[in-house]
């Protein structure tokens, strides 16, 4: 260094890669306490909820269990628990305000949140993954154990489209909650109100004005997920009904968040 | 290194930062020094492209913040050391930044060592840490990255006198080795030894810059004598004739004069003095004056800073006053 180059030279050195900011995202994601519980307790549901059908159905005369059996509750929960994990990725670095270093040492901010994205996604498929997995060791030790009453009817599509397709949508859902609000709380009860409550706030506007009602399916994100658990849209209108509810409930949101976030100060 | 390009913040209709104008030449610590509220913060935060200028631009070594590839290996930033997941240990902390930089672990150990929190201190949580151990933590962790500059933000705030003492070394070899050092505080005291240059900011705007003796110099405007004499009384009648602000003090009287003007005052009125010496100018006073709440456009004899990009001093003026004299005289506070 002399004192006479008042410029940096930067030409050595490479900007960081971008799976490098998803390994450090994927990090922050358990190394604090609550991001471990919660990534814990998603995993022991998971498990858990099986295992308690399992026995349930080994104590039980006369009553038979397939494959899909083990995961149908497990989804359900899967789809609004997996979400909470983006909303904590997101939100606490604006509650804690770690932001402000996050972006001073990546200043292209839209990277971060991207990666955050990614593990997010990750972490949805790799809670799928283990989903299947214990269903089979269940189906295993069920088939093991009562072999005349246990099934392996594996449904491919649910398995491979419809499971894995559900549970990211949901997961992106809470992501878009979650830059939209940058508040923890808030981001999970908004979450939970929007999956839970707004078919049925919908339904009630619709029987109070009957013309609300043909919109209901375009609106409805809750309706169009689940729906897709059964495979992929058939018909036109039934793709415009997902994609038109996702730019809705997802676009939207994600677009205004990442507005703020890339626009605002960082405190 | 870092040149601040009349840039200007502003909250509606605030201008939290106002024009300012500044440059942080290498191998140079720059102290940016102004009271709570001035400006500093929200001028470092620009900096680092974390809040948005309304106009002008700053640029480190001639890039933008956000043009700068891995920025954590070329400027350390140390903003709000409690700016942290408080639920992570400073170990953790470390090695996020490590990782995220593309550093080898070893760093981290390095960087605790360096900043002296032990291992013990390192695997605790960051919520648990005093003041001071989060300070060292930033510190650490604008280090991480060995960078060419350093943007510190009070980084003294909550450090113990050792812990003072042993960052102005720090710094100050940091500055020796060739690095940029910009650091701010509100406390002159915390500056003035490690500082090669100074920026003075008060309510958003610059109010002088420079190293300690242009500034002391330019401020001779401000010189201030300390005289005794057989009758007081009508020695300061005579001085406030003659236009000078006298105040007394102790047994004799402080005057905003030059020692020669006091001296032809007491001849003029025939008055014999018993003590003639100069009160001098501290740092401090002139800190105080420049930047309090009614600072006088008119009272900063300070001439106003240079255009940016050229060297930042103050020209000397033919009749300087000393600039070894005491940083405080007595009863200089206002
Ligand atoms: N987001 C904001 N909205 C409104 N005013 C702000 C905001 N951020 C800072 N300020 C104001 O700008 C001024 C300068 O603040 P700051 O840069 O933090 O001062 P310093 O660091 O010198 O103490 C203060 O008066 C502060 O209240
Ligand atoms: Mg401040």
């Amino acid at each position: 260094m002399t004192a006479a180059a008042p410029t940096l030279d930067v030409s050595g050195t490479q900007p960081i890669p971008f799976w490098r900011l998803v390994l450090v995202e994927f990090r922050k994601s358990y190394d604090t306490r609550a991001g471990f519980w919660l990534l814990f307790t998603i995993g022991l549901l998971i498990s858990l909820l099986q295992v308690v059908f399992l026995i349930s159905f080994l104590v039980q005369d006369f009553v038979y269990a397939t494959f899909t059996d083990f995961t149908g509750n497990v989804w359900l929960v899967s789809l609004v628990l997996v979400p909470m994990l983006p909303i904590l990725l997101v939100t606490t670095e604006w509650s804690q305000r770690s932001a402000v270093v996050t972006f001073a040492i990546e200043p292209k901010r839209v990277r971060v949140i991207l990666a955050k994205l990614a593990v997010a996604v990750l972490l949805a498929l790799a809670a799928v993954v283990l989903m299947f997995v214990v269903a089979a060791v269940c189906t295993a030790f069920a088939d093991l154990v009562k072999p005349d009453f246990t099934e392996w009817r594996v449904e491919t599509e649910f398995l491979f489209l419809g499971a894995p397709l559900t549970v990211l949508t949901t997961t992106v859902f809470g992501f878009a909650v979650a830059c939209l609000l940058l508040n923890t709380p808030a981001a999970i009860v908004l979450f939970l109100l929007s999956w839970y409550a707004s078919v049925g706030v919908f339904a009630a506007i619709a029987a109070l004005i009957p013309a609300f009602a043909d919109l209901l399916p375009w609106i409805t994100l809750q309706v169009n997920v689940l729906l897709l658990a059964d495979g992929l849209p058939s018909g036109g209108e039934e793709w415009g009904n997902l994609l038109v509810s996702l730019v809705l409930w997802i676009g939207l949101p994600i677009g205004v968040g990442l507005w703020r976030i890339l626009n605002a100060e960082v405190k | 290194m870092i040149t601040v390009d009349h840039l200007t913040k502003a909250y509606g209709s605030f201008r939290a930062v106002d024009d300012v104008s500044f440059v942080c030449r290498q191998g140079r610590v720059t102290g940016f020094l102004g009271p709570n509220g001035a400006g500093k913060t929200t001028t470092m935060r620009v900096m680092a492209g974390l809040t948005g200028a309304t106009s002008g631009r700053v640029t480190i070594g001639g890039l933008d913040y956000s043009a700068i590839p891995n920025p954590g290996r070329h400027v350390g930033v140390l903003l709000d050391a409690s700016a942290q997941h408080g639920g992570r240990t400073g170990r953790e902390i470390l090695t996020l930044g490590a990782l995220a930089m593309g550093l080898p672990s070893a760093r981290v150990d390095e960087m605790l060592a360096l900043v002296g929190l032990s291992d013990v201190e390192a695997s605790r949580r960051m919520r648990n840490y005093s003041l001071g151990m989060k300070q060292r933590l930033g510190i650490a962790h604008a280090l991480l990255g060995d960078p060419e500059v350093l943007i510190l933000d009070e980084p003294a705030n909550g450090l113990d006198p050792a812990g003072i003492r042993w960052m102005r070394g720090l710094l100050k070899s940091y500055a020796d080795r060739g690095g940029t050092v910009l650091l701010s505080s509100h406390l002159l005291n915390e500056v003035e030894l490690i500082a090669d240059e100074m920026i003075l900011i008060g309510h958003g705007r610059i109010v002088a810059q420079g190293d300690k003796k242009s500034l002391l110099a330019g401020a001779q405007g401000a010189a201030t004598s300390l005289v005794m004499s057989l009758d007081n009384t009508a020695l300061a009648t005579e001085l406030a004739q003659r236009g000078h602000l006298v105040d007394p003090l102790g047994d004799g009287l402080k005057v905003n004069a030059p020692t020669e003007e006091v001296g032809r005052a007491a001849l003029a009125a025939g008055i014999v003095l018993t003590d003639l010496r100069t009160g001098g100018v501290g740092l401090e006073d002139l800190f105080l004056e420049l930047t309090s709440g009614t600072a006088r456009d008119g009272a900063g004899a300070v001439p106003p800073p240079p255009p940016p990009g050229h060297g930042v001093h103050v020209p000397p003026t033919p009749n300087m006053p000393p600039v070894d004299s005491p940083l405080t005289p007595p009863g200089g506070h206002r």
